[in-house]
């Protein structure tokens, strides 16, 4: 943190330059615990905005503690690092117990009292953080904590007054821990196996004076669009505008800063990242609103220069010196956004997710083909390479790129180890450019998802997850025919090509490994049977599970019977559609393979072996249908 | 100094010092597939045996039940001898060139004409059973499709074992041998080295017996897609095996026998395909049997505390501190049956009675009568030789030649049953080219999940059991434990980074297999999805 007179200095938008390299700073000590607090001190301390929104549970938090009737509960905030825990126990004591008092010096835990609207004493328990707050380095850490253990379990059994109360906020699943360790006494271990169970259950019996929010059970996609909205909306930026914008000056036109936030602000740009924070909570990939802020800090100053910005990340003389030295470039808003200003490990740790996505690092034909003849092509594609490249007017066109480009067609690429050499890594940019910034009306030629990992993502988000996940709807029945065609690939070792019927099938030896060819039932379609049990279709989950709404295979079985069911994450998906596609099993992912053998396995289980007059052995035929080899059996 | 251990079964033959110790015999020469295998014949030949239908009867006891294992000696000889002929004569039906019935009659003959078992078969009454030729050959093929792979090498058509599909397609070892001019039954074959007995003794002495039985009875016993098929291709037989199963396994009880027999309990109530449980059990069995022996060598000779602590790397792209713990914890623990073995036998020339025979006064000849009684009695061992040592020498240079006798014999035949059933059970990579460690195969991985995880564990609590009843040391959270090993060194580095990494490379491996999910309050926990009920 600069001095005071530094601060005092500073242009209102300066200081949110400042902030938000605070924001994705990773030096030493910035993962440490209480960030939260630090951030509120940075921002007292720079005298500007915090940058805020209100997280959607937000309203469900603060409408149990309503002061005006006397009614309050105990709340434990769960999560991991990053959620907004601590956020959100600050508003709790400012806004509805009152305390305006500055919070940094209270330490992780302190009891607080106060008189409620109607005019009653009560007593509250607040820890901020409760694995900060375990006494671990005293002397006799059971002497601070057994009390306290009892405290809350007294509360949480309703064995205490109900003027007191306590708001917990837990880390990672240290919450348990804490009671774990005290459960040899009757109160703590009774409150344990509540907890456990509102844990697993989801929620809270009736008549238990607890409320549980696990704050990172929400949507990803809502809690980036809140925090992207709140990044856009700071004042700070129309400061800079004011400020900052002149010829020259670190917000002109023509700065990194300016390009980087015009970007973010872009619509599709804005699609694309709210759809791979989609995609990360159907995969169940964790991208905590700490992260989230982080990265959007970070599209903002990332900068690969080494020695203007040797963390990777420019503060504002950083910008100043670009510019001066005509390196602008070398703040990409595309390479930003995905982190790669960043060391490799801190990139992994705080974007992993994102990371997982491996954006331009698989390509289609005519992407590529767009990429590297579309200039050329006046009859087809040129516009749409003028449009998307060189006459983009968020983020201008890479001049480095096309001496590459005109010196890759007029010779080849310049080493044979194409993966290696800088050509290929140009190349990769300006499939990054394409994924960012294709428009809706080319997607269809040009699939922005065939340039990641996951080149049915398109699909997965259109027809199965937003549907299900935002519009309440069954996915349609048609999705299912090439699924079922991976299935029966991986489960039989066969090449099928059966899309209306799923296989059943085992070997005299392992039933879900190696190549298994005995048909023990075929489950068709329900499109094909018309509802008529058995069959498999595509169906919503009964109850939601308690992070993902996901669309899921279901094989039923028999009527009053629930069917087996398969929740679709977009990896399974994906796998699924690359196995129907022609793909090895194997090649994808081995644990992908386990996975799906293990639903299998789950659905045998439920089909046992039964005397049978004949085994049916399954032979594929030249059009990829299954042949019957009738063996039968001596009926003595 | 050891634990307690039972005399000596009387009709039981064998040397008396790794066997002593360890019980008769974990040679290491074994793979986990035989030695299942063995079990299971041991189990199904008790169930079978008189008034019993019990498969868990203690067999290292006299008075144990007669029972004998089949040889199925014409069953083994129409997969793996016959059958080529069956699939030339079933390509010449199909392309027509043959009538079934001619098929079948070329087919006998060739039976008739290369005999290759002991007395004459008669497999005509195969001909009845099948609708034509073709389908009994696709018969074979399909059930000679299901023999266990890697045995296949070494001795020909009696080393192929079937998969354990069913009670009728097991059988015990054995090969032919010409005498006199005709073909006999060679019965000291060596397939199987009893560590399949004795595993069959360690569950019918565990805790867990009465639970274990009646699941491992209805295992036998269970209809499969296979067992009528098999059936279908055997013809009578008589040969069992001559002498009942029995070895000798030193303890009445110890803790890792229930340990055992709670994992086959878990493993055999899994909500799986029948067949598919041998996927965790030949695995699980073998990695018991590598802990068994080193936990015995150092908890009851050289006195270590247990459980051994098992450094497990989850593989990472660079060295660290954990790979090499568990290079180094590995060459330490393969060490312990070494040093065991030299414990016993100083321990046996330590007793009394050798004091005696050394200074007693008596006559040289005298003295080397008793002490050549004395290593006979105590060590019963065969192909030791004295013959070569000068005459004049003392009892002290048959001590030696004793000693140097069952360590070069240790060495040869036992020292490795710690790595090489490890190795088995998926536990040490046997990838050439790096060096041996601990380093679990995912399939080992899931055999330990499916063997462990109710239905839902925190990740901690897994990881807490897979030290308490496997000393497998995975991440920081177990570096209280190791120091109260007494293991200072060792808990240092465990509270380390290169251990919390290492245990979040586990909770990505297991997550990527579809076992790992972090619920509501983010606490990562191994869902066993074989307990998962209906959806």
């Amino acid at each position: 943190m600069p001095d005071l007179p530094t601060v005092i200095a500073m242009t209102k938008g300066e200081k949110l330059v400042k902030l938000l390299g605070l924001y994705t700073s990773h030096s030493s000590g910035s993962e440490k615990a209480l960030y939260h607090e630090r951030m509120e001190r940075a921002v007292a301390e720079l005298d500007v905005e915090p940058i805020e929104f209100e997280h959607p549970s937000d309203k469900d938090i603060l409408a149990e503690f309503d002061m005006a009737s006397d009614r309050w509960t105990n709340v434990i905030l769960s999560g991991e690092a990053g959620v907004g825990k601590t956020r959100i126990v600050h508003k709790l004591v400012r806004e509805v117990l009152k305390n305006q008092s500055h919070l940094k010096g209270k330490g992780a835990y302190w009891k607080q009292e106060g008189t409620s609207d109607l005019g009653t004493r009560y007593t509250a328990y607040i820890n901020r953080d409760l694995s900060a707050s375990r006494p671990f380095g005293a002397e006799d850490p059971a002497a601070i904590e057994r009390p306290r253990l009892e405290l809350w379990s007294k509360l949480i059994l309703g064995q205490l007054s109900r003027s007191e109360f306590f708001i917990i906020a837990a880390n990672d699943g240290q919450l348990l821990d804490a009671w774990k360790d005290y459960a040899g006494m009757p109160e703590v271990s009774q409150a344990l196996g509540l907890l456990e169970r509102c844990i697993q259950d989801g929620k809270t019996p009736d008549g238990v004076p607890l409320r549980l929010f696990h704050l990172a059970s929400l949507r990803t996609d809502i809690i980036f669009e809140r925090c992207l909205d709140a990044f856009l909306a700071h004042p700070g930026w129309q400061n800079l505008l004011k400020e900052h914008s002149g010829e020259q000056d670190i917000f002109c036109e023509l700065s990194p800063l300016r390009r980087n936030w015009e970007g973010l602000k872009d619509p599709i740009v804005r699609r694309r990242l709210l759809d791979l924070a989609l995609l990360c909570h159907s995969n169940d990939w964790h991208l905590p609103a700490r992260n989230i802020l982080a990265m959007l800090a970070n599209t903002i100053l990332g900068c690969s220069n080494d020695k203007i910005a040797p963390s990777g990340i420019m503060d504002i003389d950083g910008a100043r010196l670009l510019m001066a030295e005509g390196k602008t470039h070398d703040s990409n808003l595309f390479a930003n956004i995905l982190g790669l200003n960043l060391p490799a490990e801190y990139r992994e740790k705080f974007l992993g997710p994102i990371e997982s996505f491996r954006v331009g690092l698989e390509t289609l034909n005519q992407s590529d083909s767009l990429i590297l003849f579309g200039p050329d092509d006046e009859e087809d594609s040129k516009n749409e390479h003028a449009k998307i490249f060189l006459n983009d007017t968020v983020f201008p066109p890479d001049s480095v790129f096309e001496q590459y480009r005109l010196e890759y067609i007029n010779s080849g690429p310049r080493s044979t180890d194409g993966e290696e050499s800088p050509f290929y890594d140009q190349l990769i940019a300006q499939r990054r450019r394409l994924f960012f910034r294709t428009p809706d009306e080319m997607e269809t030629l040009y699939d922005p998802w065939g340039l990641t990992n996951f080149h049915h993502a398109k699909e997965y988000l259109n027809q199965l997850l937003r549907p299900a996940l935002i519009e309440n709807k069954a996915p349609h029945q048609r999705l299912l025919g090439p699924l079922l065609v991976g299935l029966n690939r991986i489960w039989t070792n066969l090449l099928l090509d059966d899309q209306d019927h799923l296989f059943i099938t085992t070997s005299l030896d392992y039933a879900t490994a190696g190549a298994s060819d005995i048909e023990v039932r075929r489950i068709p379609a329900k499109s094909v049977t018309g509802g008529e049990f058995p069959y498999v279709y595509l169906k919503l989950p009964v109850i939601a599970s308690l992070t993902t709404k996901l669309p899921e295979i279901a094989v039923h079985l028999r009527e009053g019977f629930p069917p087996i069911t398969l929740p679709l994450t977009l990896t399974r998906f994906e796998f699924l559609k690359r196995v129907a596609g022609g793909a090895l099993p194997s090649s994808f992912s081995r644990e992908c393979s386990e996975d799906i053998r293990a639903f299998k396995s789950r659905v045998l289980a439920k089909c046992p072996a039964t005397l049978t007059s004949s085994l049916r052995l399954l032979r594929v035929n030249a059009d990829g249908k299954a042949d019957i080899f009738t063996l039968r059996l001596d009926q003595e | 100094m050891a634990r307690p251990r039972l005399s000596y079964m009387p009709d039981v033959n064998h040397a008396r010092v790794d066997e002593s110790i360890w019980g008769h015999r974990l040679r290491q020469d074994q793979t986990a597939w035989l030695l299942v295998l063995e079990m299971l014949n041991v189990a199904q030949a008790c169930m079978e045996a008189k008034n019993s239908g019990d498969p868990l009867p203690d067999m290292g006891r006299p008075g144990a039940p007669e029972a004998k294992a089949h040889y199925r000696i014409r069953f083994r000889n129409l997969l793996f001898n016959y059958n080529q002929k069956a699939a030339e004569l079933a390509a010449a039906v199909e392309a027509g060139s043959r009538t079934s019935d001619e098929a079948w009659t070329d087919w006998l003959q060739h039976v008739q004409d290369n005999p290759s078992a002991p007395a004459v078969a008669d497999f005509s009454l195969l001909k009845a059973k099948f609708d034509d030729f073709t389908q009994f050959e696709r018969a074979i093929d399909l059930v000679r499709s299901t023999a266990i792979n890697g045995l296949e090498n070494k001795k020909g058509v009696y080393n192929r074992f079937l998969f354990p599909m069913c009670a009728e397609s097991l059988y015990w070892e054995m090969g032919v041998k010409n005498s006199g001019g005709s073909q006999v039954i060679d019965s000291t074959y060596n397939s199987f080295t009893r560590a399949g007995s004795l595993l069959h003794i360690m569950l019918a002495r565990s805790t867990g017996k009465n639970q274990l039985a009646p699941l491992l009875a209805e295992f036998l016993n269970r209809e499969s897609y296979g067992r009528p098929l098999v059936r279908q291709l055997q013809v009578p037989e008589q040969e069992r095996k001559n002498e009942p199963l029995r070895t000798y396994l030193p303890y009445e009880a110890h803790p890792r026998f229930d340990l055992i027999a709670e994992d086959y309990i878990s493993i055999l109530k899994l909500n799986a395909p029948h067949n598919d449980k041998f996927l965790w059990l030949v695995p699980l069995s073998a990695l018991h049997l590598a802990i068994y022996h080193a936990e015995v060598a150092a908890e009851d000779y050289l006195k270590m505390p247990l459980p051994l602590p098992l450094v497990c790397e989850i593989v990472a792209p660079r060295r660290t501190i954990v790979r090499q713990q568990a290079i180094e914890l590995l060459a330490e623990h393969r060490d312990l049956s070494r040093r065991a073995v030299d414990k016993y036998l100083m321990a046996a020339f330590d007793s009394d009675e050798w004091e005696q025979i050394a200074q007693e006064s008596l006559s040289h000849e005298e003295k080397i009568e008793k002490a050549k009684d004395f290593i006979s009695r105590e060590f019963n061992p065969r192909n030791l030789s004295f013959e070569d040592i000068p005459d004049g020498s003392g009892v002290e240079a048959y001590k030696a030649r004793t000693i140097e006798f069952f360590q070069k014999r240790h060495e040869t035949d036992f020292a490795a049953v710690h790595i090489s059933y490890c190795k088995q059970a998926g536990l040490v990579p046997t990838k050439r080219g790096i060096k041996n460690r601990y380093a679990p195969s995912d399939q080992l991985l899931q055999s330990l999940v499916l063997a462990n995880v109710p239905e839902i564990l925190p990740l901690e609590e897994f990881l807490d059991i897979l030290f308490s009843r496997y000393g497998f040391v995975i991440g920081s959270r177990q570096q209280d434990a190791v120091q109260k090993l007494g293991r200072d060194a060792l808990a240092k580095s465990v509270g380390g980074a290169a251990f919390r990494n290492n245990q979040s490379r586990l909770e990505s491996r297991l997550k990527s297999m579809g076992m790992l999910r972090r619920l509501s309050d983010s606490q990562a926990y191994v869902i066993n999805p074989l307990q998962q009920s209906a959806s």
